[in-house]
């Protein structure tokens, strides 16, 4: 029974929607592409099938935090089965890890996506016994998803050379569309859905129209310190972040941080910690701030700015609740809000300019095999991820074959390139990839103006209909805010003042004495 | 940093001080990479030549343009001017100094004395390993086997890994009453303000560390000049953990065991590889296909970590006795005077290189 075996392994008595399903297919030999939303416990529903499986299981993931986080959550519920192997593993870290695996002390292994493709690396892979490949985060692959990476492509080119393992593509969102084009990129001959509807039911959403920023920020200040927490306020850029931090601090907001991906790397390990321990009980952030963070009882999120698309929105918001227990979601809106997003969509792409000084540069080098850095296209605007897309892009037009190295690009021109063809071809595809972008963004629009129930909406967007109507549902269909209200009885950790004494703080670090004589 | 906040005195104190020892030498941009700790060569020998380890580094971990604000607002009130892309000190910015420093209460910067080139990586390679050690010991010392470590830095978690070897809870107390021992030993040398940046940066299994922004708001100082202070602090543990050996064994492993304080360029190390297998300078040009020259700067960078280096392979006797005579008459201005009153057979790169010995001797390069 594999209800048995989960509760063995996990403690859970029963599986969640859609588990067990997905769990049912990988056993029964089949590829899958689960769709679960945020929250649901998709790691499970490999990790329990790993556990059970002959031979490793090969995870694809990401975020480096991402990976970090899903190991030590494991081993925090006891599996010490699990490993991780990216670019910043040390060597001797590295061949060590080899070892183990070879030896079957691990039954996972996550990995980044760029590893496949450095060939030492690979060979070692196809050395182990890989049974199950799990491509999480699936909607990467999809150049409609968004969030879109070239390197996660090329994962359809080395599946078949690790011997056919089963496959799994796992994602929180995904638009049918977005289904489709996953299967499609993964190039897999039978593979099997399984779709578990994208509704939150604890989470109840509603969306204020502001007036004017005085009135949003009034707003928000308002909501903010009526709300139980802990939350999580999503902005747009770095700025607002520590404009909209410093703005509620002002206010009376007690344990606010901002967080961006501009703070130095310590500080924002910090923040995370103090959020996960319970002694920051809000959060500023942009985007940077999310993914690879499992804090099961967020109580809200509220966003000052519009996402840039549902999925986005739909992700952000699913770090709501994760306990099960009653969120709420909170979007503001002000007209004209959308321009920033626009201005990003811009940047997102490469411009002609850009374009025309790579290609030029990939023309007037005259080899057909060279390799390459960043800097030596002398143009301000590039970065490495523009650079990709653009490789991406004449690569799928089969112009060359291209590859990431430690440092710069291994090219290999397959076709010769005309400079003016080159140019009209990308700046279609660019210019069909913004407009896909800005279609996303006034269906996002759309969600904020309509005049009906917001979760049959969410829900329309990804084909699906509301099936059954929870009691805290949106702002058009009624929600109860007492239950959101703070109660005055729970105090936060980060409440007590700190007093300064050097003896005690240096003992509440390192403790000596009578204390850790437990053992 | 907005203009609206007025720069603080340390702040001041550092800047006009750190201008009016170069006395006019220098411009914007080599005052900006000394205050930021710039591994440029010319940078690196400035330091050394005018005696400015105190300040190389101090900004560390500032964003370059708060720094050119700084200056732009001593140019427009008077402080400084530039003459022909020089800084100098105005009769007013000498005016402003004397004045601020008996503002500052405390100044960290009267008592720093250090003497070593502390490089930033090395820094924070110090700075990460001490981190972590704390927070793994602190946690496990509660026996809290899993917690997420604040610092993701490969260096550190490998140091610390090993550190913890064999592992058992035998050591970890040991460890643990050890290096609170010393953290307390060490508190002795520091003001309450500096012992409160050591430990609120320090995260355990009772609490997290500070964010720079909350350390704002609970120390009542802005953000940049508390990363300076936290700067000074760093380099005072390295000195006094570096001088104090026998007291703080522990806390010098982290610090020294594998790690030399100092940078070297990558081209240096190779050089000094051969020298130490005996190889002369016309040797290494050979070899290493190399200007004379360069090996002479690779020689400069070697004594300024590894004070000891005996010169006499490489510089004749009469050529060392005809600069420390002048030396003893002159100190160190610029180079530029010594120049002109030596005899010809001296060139410039073997002049640095002796001065770079002498100062050596009076023990800058060491702690």
């Amino acid at each position: 029974m594999l209800e048995e075996k989960l509760y063995t392994h996990f403690g859970y008595r029963e599986f969640r929607q859609g588990q067990k399903e997905i769990i049912e297919k990988i056993i029964a030999k089949k590829n899958v592409l689960g769709i679960l939303p945020t929250g649901a416990g998709k790691s499970l529903s490999y990790q329990l099938p790993a556990i059970l499986l002959p031979g490793i299981t090969l995870v694809i993931t990401p975020l480096i935090s991402l990976m970090e986080d899903q190991v030590y959550q494991l081993r925090q519920s006891g599996l010490r089965i699990a490993t991780l192997i990216n670019s910043s593993t040390a060597s001797s870290d590295y061949k060590h890890k080899l070892i183990r695996l070879r030896q079957g002390k691990y039954k996972i292994l996550y990995i980044s996506p760029e590893k496949l493709q450095q060939e030492f690396f690979f060979k070692e892979l196809k050395g182990l016994n890989i049974s199950l490949v799990v491509i999480d985060e699936a909607h990467c692959i999809s150049q409609w998803g968004h969030d879109f990476r070239p390197d996660y492509l090329k994962i359809r080119e080395v599946i078949p050379k690790l011997n056919n393992p089963i496959v799994v593509a796992l994602t929180a969102t995904a638009t049918p569309m977005v289904q489709a084009d996953i299967i499609k990129q993964l190039n897999l001959s039978n593979i099997e859905m399984v779709l578990t509807s994208h509704d939150r039911e604890n989470i109840a959403y509603q969306v204020i129209h502001a007036a004017n920023l005085s009135d949003k920020k009034n707003t928000l200040k308002n909501t903010v310190l009526s709300l139980a927490g802990p939350g999580i306020i999503y902005v747009n850029s770095r700025k607002s972040s520590e404009e909209i931090a410093g703005f509620l601090r002002d206010q009376g907001v007690t344990s606010v941080e901002a967080y961006h991906a501009g703070l130095p790397y310590d500080d924002r390990a910090i923040i995370q910690q103090q959020f996960m321990q319970g002694e920051v009980a809000l959060i500023v952030a942009t985007k940077a701030f999310g993914m690879g963070i499992n804090k099961k009882n967020v109580r809200y999120v509220i966003h000052f700015d519009i996402p840039a698309n549902i999925e986005s929105y739909m992700q952000e918001v699913g770090r709501v609740g994760r306990d099960g227990q009653q969120g709420y979601a909170l979007l503001l809106y002000q007209e004209g809000d959308e321009a920033l997003v626009l201005r990003l969509i811009e940047q997102e792409y490469p411009t002609e300019a850009l374009i025309h000084d790579v290609l030029y540069y990939l023309i007037n080098r005259k080899q057909k095999y060279f390799t390459f850095l960043l800097e030596e296209l002398k143009n301000s605007e590039i970065n490495d991820q523009l650079l990709e897309l653009i490789f991406f892009y004449l690569a799928q037009n089969g112009y060359l074959k291209w590859k990431k190295l430690q440092q710069g690009y291994e090219i290999t021109i397959l076709l010769e390139l005309n400079l003016a063809n080159g140019i009209a071809l990308l700046n279609q595809i660019f210019e069909r990839r913004r407009e896909h972008r800005k279609k996303e963004l006034k269906e996002m629009l759309q969600f904020i103006q309509n005049n009906s129930c917001r979760r049959e909406n969410l829900l329309k967007y990804f084909s699906e209909s509301l099936s059954k109507r929870p009691n805290q549902c949106c702002d058009y269909c009624g929600i109860d805010f007492s239950i959101f209200q703070k109660r005055l009885d729970v105090v936060t950790k980060s409440s007590a003042k700190l007093g300064w004494n050097w003896k005690e703080e240096l003992t509440k670090l390192l403790p000596i004495g009578e204390k850790n004589d437990e053992r | 940093m907005n203009s609206i906040n007025p720069i603080p005195p340390l702040i001041q104190y550092i800047i006009l001080s750190l201008i009016h020892q170069l006395n006019g030498l220098r411009s914007k941009t080599g005052i900006e990479r000394l205050l930021l700790g710039s591994l440029a060569k010319q940078t690196l020998q400035d330091t050394f030549i005018f005696r400015l380890t105190a300040f190389y580094g101090l900004f560390d971990g500032l964003e370059k343009s708060v720094l050119e604000t700084y200056l732009q607002s001593f140019l427009m009130n008077g402080y400084l001017l530039v003459e022909q892309e020089k800084l100098i000190l105005t009769a007013a910015g000498k005016k402003q100094l004397d004045d601020i420093k008996k503002q500052i209460e405390n100044n960290p910067m009267q008592e720093n004395r250090n003497k070593l080139i502390i490089d930033k990586k090395t820094k924070m390679r110090l700075k990460d390993r001490l981190t972590l050690l704390v927070q793994s010991l602190s946690y496990l010392s509660q026996n809290q086997k899993n917690f997420v470590p604040v610092i993701d830095q490969i260096d550190a978690q490998e140091w610390v890994r090993k550190k913890l070897l064999p592992y058992d809870n035998f050591k970890i107390e040991k460890l643990t009453h050890a290096l609170h021992y010393e953290l307390d030993q060490l508190a002795a040398f520091l003001d309450e303000m500096e012992k409160q940046l050591l430990l609120y940066r320090f995260s355990g299994s009772e609490r997290t560390a500070l964010s720079w922004n909350q350390l704002t708001v609970y120390l009542g100082l802005l953000k940049e000049e508390l990363l300076i202070r936290y700067n000074i602090v760093l380099h005072k543990i390295i000195n006094i953990v570096c001088k104090n050996k026998n007291q703080f064994p522990l806390l010098h492993s982290i610090f020294y065991e594998d790690i030399p304080i100092g940078y070297l360029s990558p081209s240096t190390h190779r050089t000094w590889n051969l020298i130490k297998n005996g190889k002369t300078i016309e040797e290494i040009v050979h070899i290493r296909k190399i200007k004379a020259n360069t090996i002479y700067d690779h020689l400069v960078e070697i004594i300024m970590i590894s004070p000891n280096f005996d010169l006499t392979p490489f510089v004749e006797k009469w050529k060392q006795k005809e600069v420390i005579t002048l030396y003893d008459q002159l100190g160190v201005v610029s180079l530029a005077d010594y120049k002109s009153r030596l005899s010809q057979g001296i060139s410039y790169a073997e002049l640095k290189l002796i001065i770079i010995k002498l100062l050596a001797n009076e023990g800058w390069g060491q702690c």
